[in-house]
């Protein structure tokens, strides 16, 4: 049992050093690392860079100009036409392109996906708005909707199933093809915004549905039956993982969808046609989307530890310049390297990649395996000539088992097993 | 000898027992009707909204509840043992170091249990009132991982207070509050759910912590 307990202790000293002693790390080691913010000229026709060095921020092109200010918001006229409208420096028109300020405030887009908005805890209810109550604004409803196995709908104030209302959308479900359950769910249940676009919802096939309550009645469809003809092969082999909705006043975007193989897709327009963004590096899991548009072009960019990728797309969706940088990840800094080669390996319990706790080891470099081995050898050493001192006859194969503990941490956990052997209690 | 000594220490704690069982179901109770008060002054849309898209967890104020009553156990039931050093007359039954420490600790945790269900019950039922099964379901995982920090406080007082040595003492302190602290990282409903099972397995594993110290207590270890 001693032997056990001991076995325990130095593992779990392990778990605990290999949590808090690289946070402790880089709390002394931390410093500022920003990616940059992207921008495309519709001017110039290049990209543009907002970057952080140390505590300053400059603005430069993609040859490494330097530009002060009002000279990059002279270039970037549609991300900062509000200033130059201020200033009375907003051009007329660009490239034939009339810059009304109406049409430059209603055509903007603005969408940014984290991966922990992906793979998140949440609850099976969400409000079902009413698309056209006949209402100037947007009201909550009375109730949510829960839609799994069947659909149905729960009156928050008096916590009772309305049963009608869950019989009426079960059979609209059925009558549009929709096979229970559910898998994937996105709307934006919120009254905050111009319209509301409903929900799109994966079945249990992966096919998409495009759900919406107007005056009070299911109105559900399969995407593909309102897509183009061209455009029924995609949505028919689409396996979406999530569905990201977010009312913008050019109604252009219906969602943006991510699908299992990480690739991100517009469903555009009055037809939902699926246009594929053509960013090649993107990780779901790892990187951050964000898409700026504006009334000439769209901008995504995908932005992770180790590199930032953009493309931009004209108002029709064609692919006009793309760029990738490849950033120097934590792990790359000196104060990183350092890291890998200290600690053998680094548990954290949260991580970018989830809105789940979890454990999320990170393993050191190779020093550190060396500086295993001799921290191992030493230790080994120094057993040997406390042996010879202490002349242990009998005793021998008992305490050689008692010391297992205390040699697997040094061999395992490197500096995190050297101090939990002068930390914790010795083997007798 | 195993019924003895569950009963001896039900004598030795029941006041005490009492007095926890009665703070926790007046913490609990106070949950309820601020629960109850929520809803008066609020729209249940709003409360509903707030519990799922926002994460606000409304009952958070007693997350550390559970994990005090664990430690005011753990010092009741295990300082008076040690400072006297009675723990040696326990260690010298017939029954083994091991297994009359176990016996203690299971005492401990059986009262502890009982201390938190009713708690828990209480919560469940007057909840169950507001919100649909889906929100229970939610509303009792969040809250389990509290419930399991209390049990592993109490397991790591019991460890703690029953190291004879004071160096120890210090190092098993730190130890314990850093292994406390993974059980309340969550600032989300659920978070925990990937790993509950693991945390589960953890905490009774952490079980066999104060046995080591009752061996080394049994050793004469500092004295």
């Amino acid at each position: 049992m001693k032997n056990f307990a001991r076995t325990l202790l130095f593992a779990s000293g392990l778990v605990l050093l290999a949590h808090y002693l690289p946070a402790g790390y880089w709390l002394l080691a931390t410093k500022l690392r920003r990616p940059p913010i992207v921008y495309y000229s519709c001017t110039e026709k290049e990209f543009m860079f907002f970057r952080y060095t140390n505590l300053t921020a400059i603005r430069m092109d993609a040859h490494g100009k330097v530009y002060e200010r009002e000279e990059f918001e002279r270039i970037l006229p549609l991300d900062h036409w509000m200033q130059l409208l201020r200033d009375g420096k907003l051009p007329d028109a660009i490239g034939g392109v009339t810059l009304a300020p109406e049409a430059l405030r209603r055509e903007r887009l603005s969408f940014r996906i984290k991966p922990t908005m992906i793979d998140t805890p949440s609850v099976n209810l969400t409000p079902l708005l009413d698309a056209d109550t006949g209402r100037v604004r947007l009201e909550m409803p009375e109730d949510f909707m829960r839609l799994g196995s069947t659909i149905e709908f729960i009156h928050a104030q008096t916590n009772v199933l309305e049963r009608e209302k869950s019989a009426l959308y079960q059979s609209a479900f059925k009558a549009a093809g929709f096979v229970f359950p559910a898998t994937v769910m996105g709307g934006n249940p919120s009254t905050m915004k111009p319209y509301d676009e409903g929900y799109f919802v994966a079945d249990a096939t992966g096919a998409t549905f495009h759900l919406h309550q107007l005056r009070g009645k299911p109105d559900i469809r399969r995407v593909s039956s309102l897509a183009s003809p061209e455009d029924k092969p995609k949505w028919e082999a689409l396996k979406p993982i999530y569905f990201h909705v977010q009312e913008q006043d050019t109604r252009e975007v219906h969602t943006i969808i991510i699908d299992k193989s990480n690739q991100a897709w517009f469903v555009v327009g009055k037809n939902y046609r699926l246009v594929k963004i053509p960013l090649q590096r993107y990780d779901s899991a790892r990187m951050s989307l964000v898409v700026r548009g504006d009334l000439i072009n769209r901008l995504i960019s995908a932005t992770g530890d180790d590199s930032v990728e953009a493309v931009v797309l004209n108002r029709d969706y064609g692919l006009v310049d793309r760029y990738t940088e490849r950033l120097v990840s934590r792990a790359a800094t000196p104060a990183g390297k350092l890291a890998r080669a200290i600690f053998p390996f680094t548990l954290r319990f949260e991580d970018v990649s989830s809105g789940y706790l979890g454990v999320f080891p990170e393993y050191g470099s190779r020093i550190a395996l060396l500086v295993n081995g001799g921290l191992l050898a030493l230790m080994l050493v120094w057993l040997g000539s406390r042996r010879k001192k202490q002349k242990l006859g009998k005793q021998k194969a008992e305490i050689r088992c008692g010391m297992l503990p205390d040699i697997l941490a040094v061999a395992i956990g490197g500096v995190y097993g050297v101090a939990l052997v002068f930390l914790l209690p010795k083997a007798d | 000898m195993f019924k003895s000594l569950l009963y001896k220490e039900w004598i030795k704690l029941r006041i005490y027992w009492l007095l926890l069982f009665i703070v926790n179901l007046a913490f609990c109770g106070f949950l309820c009707l601020r629960l109850r008060h929520v809803f008066r002054i609020n729209e249940a849309m709003a409360v509903w909204s707030n519990w799922i898209f926002k994460g606000y967890l409304f009952y958070r104020i007693c997350e550390y509840v559970p994990l005090l009553l664990g430690v005011v156990l753990g010092c009741l039931q295990f300082f008076p043992e040690t400072l006297s050093k009675r723990l040696r007359l326990v260690l010298h039954l017939p029954l083994g170091e091991s297994r009359a420490a176990s016996i203690h600790l299971v005492a401990g945790l059986l009262m502890l249990a009982t201390v938190y269900l009713p708690g828990l019950a209480l919560i469940a039922v007057s909840s169950s009132f507001y919100f649909p099964p889906d929100f229970q379901a939610n509303l009792l995982l969040t809250y389990t991982p509290w419930l399991l920090g209390g049990l592993a406080a109490y397991l790591l007082t019991a460890f703690t207070v029953l190291e004879p040595t004071w160096r120890l003492r210090v190092v098993y302190l730190l130890f314990s509050a850093a292994l406390l602290r993974l059980f309340f990282l969550e600032d989300f409903y659920n978070s925990y759910l990937r790993i509950m099972l693991s945390l589960t397995i953890c905490t009774s594993l952490l079980f066999v912590f104060p046995l080591l110290s009752t061996y080394r207590f049994g050793k004469g270890y500092g004295s």
